[in-house]
């Protein structure tokens, strides 16, 4: 019977080891592979958004404050009392006097003279004969110029004519003749004369006097003597309100989103170079800081994806290392890739790795590889740290090596 | 003449000759502790130099052979790191000599587990040459360990 049920039980492991999970039976011995079975996957495109949301939000501001509160209040009283105050009376009267003035009665007056002036006169004086006779001896008469005669008292400016002939018949004929043109006589000529004069005029003047002063008057007025009395008191309360935040705010909000897809398909390989991996503390005969060189491949197989389906494409890789820190000091997780590479169904990348701390044998180094469509295959080996005593010697023994060092895996193929 | 008088009993000048005794065995009680004390302040620097210089030799292994065959050997040059990281942390001092450095692998080059750092040093006594003291030897001795224990 015992029999029988360990050959059931060996049959159901290998039957769920061959059907179900056929990618890690194609594993090699230290490279592992993580791929979520099936015949279609569930590509998780969930992802986070940033969306606006309103946040209600606020809380209790207390705030203490002191108030005055005034109790102050006003005695009104007072009492009628007379009051002295001075008012402006408005008087005068007018007053007489005797005043002069200057009356100034200058002007023109106009006044004459007698003055010798020349008229012109037609008057034809003969001295020695008569017209008659000078006319008969006019033509031996002589012009002598201009003169001025006296005649009868007379001033005359005249033409002088003068015939002294003596005649064959003997004797001499001797007149003059004034052809008289002009005559003097005298005349009024007027002309204008200022005459300054005047004379003071004494005449009866009135002035208001203004007597106008400051009276002193009296009257009864209120005194007020209200006074106010001051006082008050300090209330120290405390005030709970309530301070409202609330607003829009950008949150990342979870949004469940995917969609099925063929699994990945394909092989991946590691190569690591060293095979035993040491901190960079070591110095290598160059004396560098040692170091791990890894190159992940990838190629990943098409050909079963339905025809409606895009070719898969590696385009992320996730490379990192759990390191497993002796003594229990914690796991130091190093990155050594995290980044896209070009889409490509067949690449592979290469990285140069310092680690700080030793590992354990239990350090797993991880690949992530992800398709363009959201696939993922998850790779991972164990990959422990030397330090500058990793090996084991406990007196219990070890399961890795006690005269070797940890590590010493360098190349290693997995297929899924 | 005034006549002079021993009093047998009398306690005049008994502290002086007590402190006429005690004061050799106090000052040697003094010298031991201060020559001693120069001693041991010594063997510490001489540990600290040792333990230095195993821990080095210690770190001194072939990293290439490590790297690519995982074997643990010992470089060849492991003891020049220790002549030099013991002459490094040490001060000499010219009431000091020291007799001999040693250093021995535990198992062998090719698969070692300790580093053993062995030294032999005299230091000058001052004091306790008094009593015909002239030298303390010291000794010092430390393990540099190439694997750890679980």
């Amino acid at each position: 019977m015992k029999k029988i049920l360990k050959l059931k039980l060996f049959l159901v492991i290998f039957v769920l080891t061959v059907f179900l999970f056929p990618g890690e039976l194609l594993c090699e011995s230290w490279l592992k592979v993580d791929i979520p079975g099936g015949e279609q996957i569930w590509v998780d495109t969930s992802h986070w958004e940033s969306r606006a949301v309103w946040v209600e939000d606020g809380y209790y501001k207390y705030t203490s404050h002191r108030e005055w509160v005034d109790t102050s209040y006003t005695v009104s009283q007072g009492y009628w009392g007379a009051k002295s105050y001075n008012v402006w009376v408005t008087s005068g009267y007018r007053q007489y006097y005797t005043a002069s003035r200057w009356v100034n009665t200058s002007h023109w007056e106009r006044r004459w003279r007698n003055v010798k002036v020349w008229v012109p006169v037609n008057l034809t004086i003969y001295v020695g004969c008569s017209s008659y006779g000078w006319g008969v001896y006019s033509f031996a008469s002589h012009y002598k110029g201009r003169v001025t005669i006296t005649y009868r008292g007379n001033r005359y400016r005249a033409y002088k004519d003068v015939i002294d002939y003596r005649p064959a018949r003997g004797g001499r004929v001797y007149a003059v003749r004034y052809r008289c043109y002009q005559k003097e006589a005298t005349v009024r000529k007027y002309y204008n004369v200022w005459v300054t004069s005047g004379y003071r005029q004494y005449y009866t003047a009135s002035k208001w006097v203004d007597t106008s002063h400051w009276g002193r008057r009296t009257r009864n007025i209120w005194v007020d003597t209200s006074y106010t009395i001051s006082q008050g008191y300090w209330d120290e309360h405390t005030d709970r309100i309530w301070v409202d935040t609330s607003h829009f705010e950008n949150r990342a909000v979870w949004v469940e989103n995917g969609y099925y897809a063929e699994p990945l398909k394909g092989e991946v390989t590691v190569q690591k170079n060293p095979g035993y991996i040491f901190t960079r503390w070591h110095k290598n005969p160059n004396g560098e800081e040692c170091s791990m060189d890894l190159n992940v491949g990838w190629k990943l197989d098409n050909s079963e994806i339905p025809p409606d389906e895009e070719e898969k494409k590696i385009s992320y890789i996730y490379i990192y290392e759990d390191v497993c820190r002796y003594k229990n000091k914690g796991v130091e997780k190093v990155t050594i890739f995290k980044g896209s590479v070009s889409p490509s169904s067949e690449g592979s990348i290469s990285t140069t790795t310092k680690f700080d701390f030793s590992g354990i044998e239990d350090s797993i180094l991880h690949i992530y590889i992800y398709a363009v469509s959201g696939e993922s295959a998850h790779i991972y080996f164990n990959n422990p740290i030397n330090g500058y005593r990793s090996i084991n010697i406990g007196l219990e023994g070890s399961s890795s090596d006690a005269n070797a060092w940890l590590g010493g895996n360098n190349y290693g193929k997995v297929e899924f | 003449m005034e006549k002079l008088s021993f009093n047998f009993y009398s306690k005049k000048g008994s502290a002086l000759v007590v402190v006429a005794m005690l004061l050799p065995v106090f000052i040697l009680i003094v010298g031991m502790v201060v020559d001693i004390g120069k001693a041991m302040v010594f063997k510490e620097e001489l540990n600290k130099a040792c333990m230095v210089a195993a821990e080095e030799a210690s770190k001194c292994i072939d990293i290439e052979a490590a790297q690519e065959l995982g074997v643990n050997r010992l470089a060849s040059n492991y003891p020049d790191i220790i002549y030099e990281y013991f002459n490094k942390n040490y001060e000499i001092k010219n009431y000091t000599s020291i007799n001999y450095l040693n250093y021995n692998v535990i198992e062998s080059t090719d698969n070692p587990k300790y580093i053993e750092v062995t030294c032999e040093a005299e230091v000058e006594c001052f004091f306790l040459k008094i009593v015909g003291i002239n030298d303390i030897l010291i000794h010092s001795r430390a393990l540099g360990r190439l694997r750890r224990i679980k």
